[in-house]
C-alpha cells in the first residue's frame, strides 16, 4: 500500500502520429494500413494508418479505437486486407481474422480461425488459410457489427500447413508448405473450385511452397522457400485457367508485389544473414527479367531486413518495410519508380502487411 | 555525442583509478603488516575466515557449529568472513519453511533479478547484475548442475527440503579449494544439501512434513539422518508436490477488465536424494550422493488476445550420482577429487501441432515431440597448499563431457569436452584478504552437422580484495575484478539450421567496490550488518537471436554491447525484548542497465529489458517462544519486455505482501511439531514479471511438519 504510488499502470495507449509530408503534398496516393506483426507471444501486434491527404502516419491506432477489445489485436498479425467495406486483419497467434469498419477501424466481429495465416476473397465469401491443414471459408453476410465471434462455415482440407492463396479464373490457389516437418516439406498448390467449394486438382510444384498472387493477364504466380540449403527459392509462373507451369524462374525471391505487369521483389537471404539482397523487377507479360535495382543502392545499403512490399496502384509509389532485428521498431519506405525516398517513417514491431484504403 | 562518450570514458577511467589505487594500498598495507601478521598468528584457523560451504568435509562445516549455537543471534554473518559480496538463507531463517522452491528463496537476495514465468511451473531462473542468465552458474554441494541444452538452470526444479543453504555469491566462491569449473562463471548460486550433526546420543534425525495450499496444491517431504558408525553417516530424503495451477488472473487496460483462470498449469514433481557420508581417522572425507527427479506438467504459455488456454506438455526426468573425496596430506596439502554423471531428459510435445515423422522410410503423422538427453560426465582435481600460515595456493583442474541428442531434425547430436585449468591463491595479511585466479579454458565442439570439430581456448582472471582498516572497527572494504566468458549453448549452435561456426563466446567484465559493516552487541539491539556494493559491468558479443528469411528459424549471433551500473544495498538486524525476537532484512538494489550495441539505433542506450531500475525487498521475522509470525515485501520497479522501450513494452512495477504464521508444540522426547499457515500475496495484487505470462493473486498454503 505504501508503495501504490510506484505502480504505474499503462491504460489505453494514445496513437502516436507524425507529420511526414504537409496536406495534400501526397498528390494521388492512396491512404493505407500496415499490420506490424509482433513476436510471438509478446501480443504486440500493432495497426498503424496513413492519411494521405493529411500527411500523416498515426502508429498504433487498435487500441485507442477499440479500447475494450481484452488484450488489443493480439499476437502475430499474418495478413491485413479491404474488402467491401470491410478491414480483415489476420492475428495468428490469437487464432481469429479481425472485422474492422475499414474507415475507422472500428471492430465489427471476429472469426475464429485456429493458426490462421493468409486471406483471400470471391464473391460473398471470405477465404483463410489454416495450418492446421485447410482453407477456412465464411460468408460476408454474418460478419456483422455485434456478431461476436464468427464461427467458419467450412473448412477446405488441403495440404500441410499451406501459407499464401489467390483467387484466379473463378480458382483458388492454395500454396502448401509443409513447414511443419522439415525436411519433409509439402510441395503441392491445391486449386479449389470456388463454385463448388473443393479442390478440384492439385499441382506438384515444389517445396515449401509460401505465397501466391495472381495478375490481370491471366497468371499465377507461387513462390517457394526451398530447403534453406541446397534448393533455393524460386518462383514460379501458373496459368491461371489450367494450372499448367508457364516458368519456373531460379531466382531465388523473398517477398514479392504485382503491380499490372510487373512483379517487384527482393531476394531472400537464404544462406546466412549477411548474403546480399537485391531489389528487382520481373515482366510477368514477357515472362523475363527486368535489369536493374528498384532501390538506390543507398537505400538497399541501409535495409537491413525487407519485409513488406507493396506498390500503391493508384500513386505509382513503392512502400518498402525493414524489419531491422525483429526486436525492435521497423522503418518505412515511401518510394518513387526512380529509387528516391521521399519519407521514411518508424512503424512498429515486425513491419509486415500492406492494405490500401 | 562525443561529448557524452568522453565522459563516460572518463567516469569509467576515473572508476577504474579508483579501484587499482585501493588495490595498491590494500598491496602495501599488506605487506607491510604481513611480516608481523604471520609470526603472531601461526595457528589461525582458516575454517572460522573461509566462507562456508564446502561439502566435502561434512564434520568441520562451519555452518553447521554455527547452527548448533544459539540459532539467530550469533549466526556470523558470511560477510564478515567473505572477501566477496555474498548473500546466504540457510533452513534456520524463519522464510525458508514458507518457501516450495530454491526460486522461491533466491527473490529475496539484492542484485538478482528472478524471471519467473509464472505459477509453481512457470520456469524461474535469475539474472544476477544484469549480466544475462546464461552468465550464473547454479552448484550443488560444490558440483555444477549443468545444462549444455540452454546454459540456464530452472530454479523451481529444486525444492527445500533436501538443502541445508542457498548461497549467492556475485563474483565466485572464493573459497579457492574447488573445482575449477567453480571460477568459470559470472557468479554462482550455491545450494547446500541438508546434513545434520550426529553423535551417539542422537544417533538419527528428521523430519515429515505434509501440506496443502490453493489451487489443487499438495506437498509432502521426509528426511531421514542416520548415524551408521563412527565414520559413516547416511541421509536420505523424499519429496512429492503436486498442484492443478488454475489460479485466476485479471488484465486491465481501464475500459475491459478480464478475469480468467489459468490454464494447464498443473505440475507433478518428486524428487529424492540418497546421501552417504563418511568422515576417517585421518581426516579424510568422503561423500556420495545420488539424485532423481521426475516432473510432469502443461506449459500455461503466454496470454494473447483470444488465447487464453494451451496444450503444450513438459516431462522432464534428472538423474545425477556425485562422489567427492578430500584428503589432507601432511599439514599444508588437500587433495579433493570429485565426479559426477548426471543426465536429463527432457520431452516436448505440443498436440496441437501436427507433423510427419520420417521412421524407418516410412512416414507417419503426428503431433509435435521433441525429445532431448542430455548426458554429461564431470572430473575434478583440487590441490591446496599452504604456502605460509595465511596463503594458500590452488590447482584445480577439471574435464567436462557433454552429449546430448535432439530429435528435432534427426540430425543434431553434438557433444562437447570442456577442460578447465585454474591456479588461484589466498592470502590474508592482518586485516587485509588477497585472493586471486586464472582460469584456462578449453572447449572442443565436436559437430555432427559439417563433422567439424571447433577448438576455443581462453584465459579469464578474477582478483579480489579486501581490508578491513582498523581493528576495533568492524568496517570492510572490498572489490573484485573479473573477466569471464559464457559458450554458446547447443541450443544457440543447433536448433537453427545455419552452421553456427563463427558464433563466439559471450563475454563479461565486471568491476565492483564495496563496504560492509556487522557488529553485535549483548543489549536489545543484538546486531547490525550494513552491506553496499557498487558495481560497473560490461557484457559484450552477446548471444542473441535474430529470425532469417522465415520466422521459423531464427540465427544467433553475436550482437550486443550492454553496460550496466548499479548499486546494492543490505541492512539486516536482531532486536530481542522481553523474550520477543525480532528480525529484519532490507534489501534494495538500482541498476541501470543499457544496450549500447548501435550507435544511433532507436534501442541505443534503452534500458535492457526486464531489468528495472529498483527493486527491493523487506523481511520481518517475530519469534516468542513456540510462536513465530513472517512478514516479506518484494518489489520490482517499472521496467520493458522489449529492447526498444516504449508504452508498449512497459511493465509496470509490482508489489507483493507475503505473511505466514508458525507454531511448534513439542510432543515427547524429540520429538517436536509445528504447524504453518501461509498467506502468499495479500493484497491480491495482479501482476506478471515476464510480459503476458500472470502469477497467482492472493494464495494459501497450510502444513504440518514433525521433527524427531
Amino acid at each position: 500500500m505504501l508503495m501504490a504510488g510506484c505502480r504505474k499502470e499503462v491504460g489505453v495507449i494514445a496513437p502516436e502520429t507524425t507529420q511526414l509530408m504537409n496536406p495534400g503534398e501526397y498528390g494521388s496516393g492512396m491512404d493505407f494500413y500496415l499490420l506490424n506483426e509482433g513476436n510471438m507471444g509478446s501480443n504486440h501486434c500493432s495497426l498503424d494508418f496513413f492519411n494521405h491527404s493529411a500527411g500523416t502516419y498515426a502508429l498504433n491506432i487498435y487500441e485507442s479505437v477499440n479500447p475494450s477489445v481484452t488484450l488489443g489485436l493480439g499476437d502475430v498479425g499474418n495478413d491485413i486486407e479491404i474488402y467491401g467495406g470491410k478491414l480483415y486483419v489476420v492475428v495468428n497467434g490469437s487464432g481469429k481474422v479481425e472485422v474492422l469498419e475499414k474507415g475507422s477501424a472500428v471492430k465489427l466481429c471476429q472469426i475464429e480461425v485456429p493458426n490462421c495465416r493468409s486471406l483471400a476473397f470471391w464473391n460473398s465469401k471470405v477465404f483463410v488459410t489454416s495450418y492446421n491443414g485447410f482453407v477456412g471459408v465464411v460468408d460476408t453476410s454474418v460478419l456483422q457489427n455485434g456478431a461476436g465471434s464468427v464461427q467458419l462455415d467450412k473448412q477446405i482440407a488441403v495440404g500441410r500447413e499451406p501459407e499464401g492463396l489467390a483467387v484466379a479464373a473463378n480458382q483458388l490457389y492454395v500454396a502448401n508448405s509443409g513447414g511443419y516437418s522439415p525436411p519433409l516439406y509439402d510441395h503441392t498448390v491445391s486449386v479449389i473450385d470456388l463454385n463448388t467449394l473443393s479442390v478440384s486438382k492439385t499441382i506438384d510444384l515444389g517445396i515449401n511452397l509460401n505465397d501466391v498472387q495472381a495478375d490481370n493477364y491471366g497468371h499465377v504466380v507461387v513462390s517457394a522457400r526451398g530447403n534453406y540449403a541446397e534448393v533455393a527459392p524460386s518462383f514460379y509462373v501458373l496459368d491461371a485457367s489450367t494450372g499448367e507451369v508457364l516458368k519456373h524462374e531460379q531466382i531465388p525471391v523473398g517477398n514479392f508485389a504485382i503491380s499490372d505487369s510487373i512483379l517487384y521483389y527482393f531476394t531472400s537471404s537464404y544462406q546466412a544473414n549477411n548474403q546480399k539482397v537485391s531489389y528487382k523487377r520481373y515482366n510477368l507479360k514477357t515472362l523475363s527479367a527486368i535489369a536493374g535495382s528498384f532501390l538506390t543502392s543507398n537505400l538497399s545499403e541501409k535495409i537491413q531486413f525487407p519485409y513488406a512490399l507493396k506498390v500503391d496502384p493508384k500513386g505509382n509509389r513503392i512502400l518498402i518495410s525493414d524489419a531491422g532485428d525483429y526486436t525492435s521498431p521497423g522503418t518505412l519506405y515511401w518510394v518513387d519508380m526512380e529509387g528516391n525516398v521521399l519519407w521514411q517513417v518508424q512503424t512498429g514491431e515486425i513491419p509486415g502487411h500492406i492494405a490500401f484504403l | 555525442m562525443i561529448n557524452d562518450n568522453l565522459g563516460s570514458i572518463r567516469k569509467i577511467s576515473s572508476f577504474l583509478a579508483g579501484w587499482i589505487g585501493l588495490c595498491i594500498f590494500i598491496l602495501l598495507s599488506g605487506v607491510l603488516t604481513a611480516q608481523s601478521s604471520i609470526h603472531s598468528l601461526p595457528t589461525r584457523n582458516k575454517n572460522t575466515e573461509r566462507p562456508v560451504a564446502d561439502t566435502s568435509l561434512p564434520f568441520n562445516d562451519s555452518a553447521n557449529i554455527l547452527q548448533d549455537v544459539n540459532l539467530y543471534t550469533t549466526i556470523l554473518p558470511a560477510v564478515i568472513s567473505c572477501i566477496d559480496p555474498i548473500q546466504v538463507i540457510t533452513r534456520k531463517y524463519p522464510v525458508w519453511q514458507d518457501g516450495l522452491s530454491v526460486s522461491d528463496m533466491v527473490r529475496y537476495f539484492s542484485g538478482v533479478q528472478l524471471k519467473d514465468y509464472g505459477g509453481v511451473g512457470g520456469l524461474k531462473t535469475v539474472d544476477v547484475r544484469s549480466l544475462g542468465t546464461r552468465h550464473t552458474a547454479v552448484l550443488m554441494d560444490g558440483l555444477p548442475l549443468e545444462n549444455a541444452q540452454n546454459g540456464q538452470v530452472d530454479l523451481g526444479k529444486y525444492g527445500l527440503n533436501d538443502l541445508s543453504s542457498i548461497s549467492i555469491y556475485k563474483n565466485q566462491n572464493s573459497q579457492i579449494f574447488q573445482p575449477a569449473t567453480a571460477f568459470a562463471s559470472s557468479n554462482a548460486i550455491y545450494l547446500e544439501s541438508r546434513m545434520e550433526s550426529l553423535d551417539s546420543l542422537r544417533p538419527q534425525k528428521g523430519s515429515l512434513s505434509m501440506g496443502t495450499g490453493s489451487f489443487g496444491l499438495y506437498n509432502g517431504s521426509f528426511y531421514g539422518a542416520k548415524r551408521l558408525s563412527n565414520l559413516f553417516q547416511i541421509e536420505a530424503s523424499v519429496d512429492a508436490m503436486t498442484t492443478k495451477g488454475d489460479y485466476p488472473y485479471t488484465y486491465t487496460n481501464g475500459v475491459y477488465d478480464t478475469t480468467l483462470k489459468r490454464n494447464n498449469g498443473d505440475v507433478k514433481r518428486f524428487n529424492g536424494k540418497l546421501s552417504l557420508y563418511g568422515h576417517f581417522e585421518d581426516s579424510s572425507a568422503l561423500s556420495v550422493i545420488v539424485y532423481g527427479f521426475r516432473r510432469q506438467m502443461g506449459l500455461p504459455g503466454a496470454i494473447v488476445s483470444n488465447k487464453f488456454t494451451n496444450k503444450e506438455r513438459q516431462d522432464e526426468s534428472d538423474f545425477y550420482g556425485q562422489t567427492s573425496y578430500f584428503k589432507p596430506v601432511g599439514t599444508k596439502d588437500k587433495i579433493k577429487v570429485q565426479f559426477k554423471y548426471n543426465y536429463n531428459y527432457l520431452k516436448y510435445s505440443n498436440p496441437e501441432i501436427n507433423k510427419l515423422y520420417l521412421v524407418n522410410g516410412d512416414t507417419i503423422k503426428g503431433v509435435l515431440a521433441n525429445h532431448y538427453r542430455q548426458s554429461s560426465y564431470f572430473f575434478s582435481a583440487a590441490n591446496l597448499y599452504q604456502i605460509l600460515p595465511g596463503w594458500d595456493l590452488d590447482l584445480s583442474a577439471d574435464v567436462h563431457y557433454d552429449h546430448l541428442r535432439m530429435d528435432l531434425n534427426g540430425l543434431e547430436n553434438p557433444y562437447r569436452w570442456t577442460y578447465y585449468g585454474a591456479i588461484a591463491s589466498y592470502v590474508t595479511i592482518s586485516r587485509v584478504q588477497l585472493a586471486g585466479n586464472l582460469l584456462y579454458t578449453n572447449v572442443r565442439d565436436h559437430q555432427q552437422i559439417n563433422d567439424g570439430i571447433i577448438g576455443k581456448q581462453k584465459l579469464s582472471p578474477a582478483f579480489s580484495a579486501s581490508w578491513q582498516p582498523f581493528e576495533g572497527l568492524p568496517v570492510k572494504f572490498r572489490s573484485f575484478f573479473k573477466k569471464s566468458f559464457q559458450m554458446p549453448t547447443f541450443n544457440d549452435l543447433y536448433l537453427t539450421q545455419y552452421n553456427q561456426t563463427e558464433l563466439r563466446p559471450e563475454n563479461s567484465e565486471q568491476y565492483s567496490l564495496g563496504i560492509s559493516y556487522y557488529k553485535g552487541w549483548s543489549g536489545l539491539f543484538k546486531n547490525l550488518q550494513l552491506e553496499l556494493d557498487g558495481y560497473y559491468n560490461e557484457v559484450k558479443d552477446k548471444i542473441v537471436a535474430i529470425p532469417t528469411t522465415s520466422l521459423f528459424r531464427w540465427q544467433m549471433v553475436n550482437l550486443g554491447l550492454a553496460k550496466i551500473k548499479g548499486l546494492e544495498f543490505t541492512a539486516k538486524s536482531t532486536f530481542e525484548l522481553n523474550g520477543w525476537l525480532l528480525l529484519s532484512t532490507l534489501e534494495y538494489t538500482y541498476q541501470d542497465a543499457r544496450d549500447y550495441t548501435k550507435p544511433g539505433s532507436v534501442t541505443y542506450k534503452n534500458e535492457l529489458p526486464y531489468i528495472p531500475r529498483h527493486s527491493g525487498s523487506f523481511i520481518l521475522s517475530i519469534l516468542k517462544d513456540r510462536f513465530g509470525m513472517n512478514y516479506s515485501f518484494i518489489y520490482d520497479g517499472e521496467r520493458y519486455s522489449e529492447r526498444f522501450n516504449s508504452l508498449v513494452s512497459y511493465v509496470p512495477a509490482w508489489y507483493t505482501h507475503d505473511v505466514s504464521f508458525n507454531y511448534r508444540l513439542p510432543i515427547k522426547g524429540p520429538l517436536t511439531s509445528a504447524l504453518l499457515l501461509s498467506v502468499d500475496n495479500v493484497f491480491n495484487q495482479h501482476y506478471d514479471v515476464i510480459e503476458n505470462y500472470p502469477m497467482p493473486g492472493r494464495n494459501f498454503k497450510i502444513g504440518v511438519q514433525f521433527d524427531f
